[in-house]
């Protein structure tokens, strides 16, 4: 193997960009960045340097200074400082339309330069929410336009099928694929990779971060250390803090699924599938301890329309979605 | 002529003298005179009276004498201490006079530069003004824009108002048709009637979906018909591709060049197939499910 194979992808995430492609020795090549940034109050000369010398990524746009990515991350935490965020639940912000530029630069970081004139570039967008009024076609110009600009070739692909090209390559990619995100939850059915279904649900990991925080009296940042680096178990809460992150997880699941059983009896779309399937959970929010599990109980609990041969976790939950969105790429070449 | 000594020899020679005529004396035997002027009289006279001072020095005694030449001394110092001080008081009204003007051309110069400064601050501020007038200028058109673009919306309802109206009645009028038939129904022939009637409100009803229709097409033409007045360019209103086009134009600085993004290995599972087969797996269902690649799908386009 020694033939680079073209094509990228991209998975867009509220709170975490990652970015795939093909090693020259065969093997998958991810580049994650946090999806954020924050804004330093001091820009002159001496600043930048001291940033750069400690690998600080920094932009400065319209005399204002910015740090971007994971560091700007633990600053903010460090800091108590809030966090700006390009996206919200799964989209643009309009709020932080200005943060596009921003958010190129920052895609063109983990992407890199083309390797070929219009080499294309899967990136991920959400399904139509069937639980908010949210629409994906501006979400859509804006990543054309900045991926055109990059010199990329961009196509789309929904996020949840993205899970079902990376993770059940062993049942023909039959099953149901779940991105469990920051924004958002991505579901698309898919029958011999073709997806049947798809939609989203706006209650993920944002939601829980936020409503936490607010009952703790803390930031949500303090709540997104707690779940990613303390290594909570929600089905066994230690403290008052995890204790409020465990009941917010348990009614997420909750209404994730319901919310699917209701869609899935509703559609008329939905495909008959000759034997039972699985549910894969990937994404960042399904990396806690517990919540696969959780999800296990409650669709034991109910009466779920579909057969259900296991719920299980992605092999590599939190780049699942780039896996599949490069793998996308790579099968669009002849 | 003014006798040194204060004596006026004149005065005293008309006094001690007396006058006689030339023949008188001719009678008395005098033929010849020796004549002596009052110039020469006085000289004598003077001469007499140095020789008996120097010859009488006793006349001034030495305490005068000193006197007369203390007094004079003083008088001489006086005279060059009161020259020496007014010398002084000549050459410091002197430099004051100097300073003074040295200050006064420093305060022209301020002044000047003062003056040049304000101008160029008008200048300025005219410059700021004309700008700010500028940006004022267009957003006043901008809302004569928009506010012709609204009157002219009005406008196109308004104009098919009537039209609407019409339909309106129409429809009033075939709803009492059908209550008019309903009461008549007992009577038999309400079903030929019915009949007709649902076929008449079918005609009418695609009639006035083709007039809406036509009175939605007539208004969007209208409005995308809208130049705007006063402006030198058609505007486009298409803020969201304007926008967008002009973010992702920023030329940001930044270190991103040199900060290079950190890579992760690709988890695999240990019985798990890898990319390629995972690839070919994948190429094979799509095919094998009636999907072509999507280039082949490409070539037969």
């Amino acid at each position: 193997m020694g033939e680079v194979q073209y094509g990228k992808g991209l998975d867009v995430g509220t709170v975490n960009l990652v970015a795939s492609e093909m090693g020259p020795d065969g093997k998958i090549v991810l580049r994650p960045q946090r999806n954020c940034f924050i804004d330093i109050p001091v820009e002159d000369e001496s600043t930048k340097n001291r940033l750069t010398q400690l690998k600080v990524p920094y932009v400065v746009q319209n005399k204002r200074m910015y740090v971007i990515g994971d560091v700007a991350f633990d600053l903010a935490n460090v800091l108590n400082k809030n966090l700006r965020r390009p996206m919200k639940d799964g989209l643009i912000s309009p709020r932080e339309i200005d943060a596009v530029p921003i958010m190129m630069l920052l895609i063109d970081s983990i992407l890199g330069k083309p390797r070929t004139a219009n080499e294309p570039c899967y990136y991920t967008i959400p399904a139509e929410p069937i639980d908010s009024e949210l629409n994906v076609v501006y979400h859509k110009e804006v990543f054309n336009a900045v991926l055109t600009r990059l010199g990329y070739k961009p196509m789309h692909i929904i996020e949840g099928q993205c899970v079902v090209l990376s993770e059940l390559a062993e049942e023909d990619f039959t099953g149901i694929g779940i991105s469990c995100g920051g924004g958002m939850h991505n579901v698309s059915v898919s029958y011999k990779s073709l997806p049947c279904l798809t939609f989203s649900t706006s209650r993920a990991g944002d939601w829980i971060d936020n409503n936490a925080a607010r009952v703790l009296g803390v930031k949500p940042g303090k709540i997104a250390v707690i779940k990613e680096r303390r290594g909570i178990n929600i089905l066994k809460p230690q403290n008052r803090e995890e204790e409020a992150i465990s009941i917010y997880y348990r009614e997420l699941a909750k209404y994730t699924l319901q919310n699917i059983k209701d869609r899935f009896e509703r559609a008329e779309n939905m495909p008959e599938f000759p034997d039972p399937v699985s549910i894969v959970l990937a994404g960042g929010t399904s990396m806690v301890k517990g919540y696969v599990d959780l999800w296990k109980e409650t669709v034991a609990g109910m009466e779920f329309p579909l057969q259900v041969k296991e719920v299980r976790h992605a092999e590599d939950p939190f780049y699942s979605v780039a896996k599949g969105a490069l793998m996308a790429a790579l099968s669009g070449q002849a | 002529m003014p006798d040194p000594e204060g004596l006026d020899l004149r005065k005293f020679l008309d006094k001690s003298t007396s006058k006689t005529s030339l023949s008188d004396l001719q009678k008395k035997g005098v033929s010849s005179v020796k004549v002596l002027d009052e110039r020469t009289l006085h000289k004598l006279i003077q001469e007499a009276v140095t020789r008996i001072i120097q010859g009488r020095p006793e006349l001034l005694t030495e305490g005068e004498r000193q006197k007369i030449y203390d007094d004079s001394r003083k008088e001489l110092d006086r005279l060059i201490r009161e020259y020496t001080t007014t010398k002084k008081q000549n050459e410091a009204v002197s430099q004051d006079r100097n300073t003074l003007i040295a200050e006064l051309e420093n305060l022209q110069k301020q002044l000047e530069i003062t003056r040049r400064m304000y101008e160029e601050k008008l200048r300025q501020k005219e410059a700021e003004t004309g700008n700010s007038g500028r940006a004022k200028e267009l957003e006043a058109q901008l809302k004569l824009v928009q506010e012709q673009s609204e009157r002219r919306f009005q406008e196109g309802v308004k104009s098919q108002e009537p039209y609407i109206n019409e339909l309106k009645s129409r429809i009033q009028m075939l709803e009492g048709e059908v209550a008019q038939a309903k009461e008549t129904a007992a009577s038999g022939a309400i079903s030929a009637n019915l009949e007709a009637l649902a076929k008449k409100n079918d005609a009418v009803a695609e009639r006035i979906t083709k007039l809406f229709n036509k009175t939605i097409d007539g208004l969007s033409r209208k409005i995308s018909a809208l130049k705007p007045g006063g402006l030198e360019e058609e505007i486009e209103y298409k803020p969201n591709e304007m926008v967008l086009e002009n973010l992702l134009k920023q030329e940001l600085e930044s270190n991103l060049g040199t900060v290079t993004s950190k890579e992760v290995a690709s988890k695999e599972a240990p019985n798990s197939a890898n990319v390629d087969e995972r690839l070919a797996k994948l190429r094979n269902v799509q095919r094998g499910f009636g999907g072509k690649p999507k280039e082949e799908e490409k070539k037969d386009q």
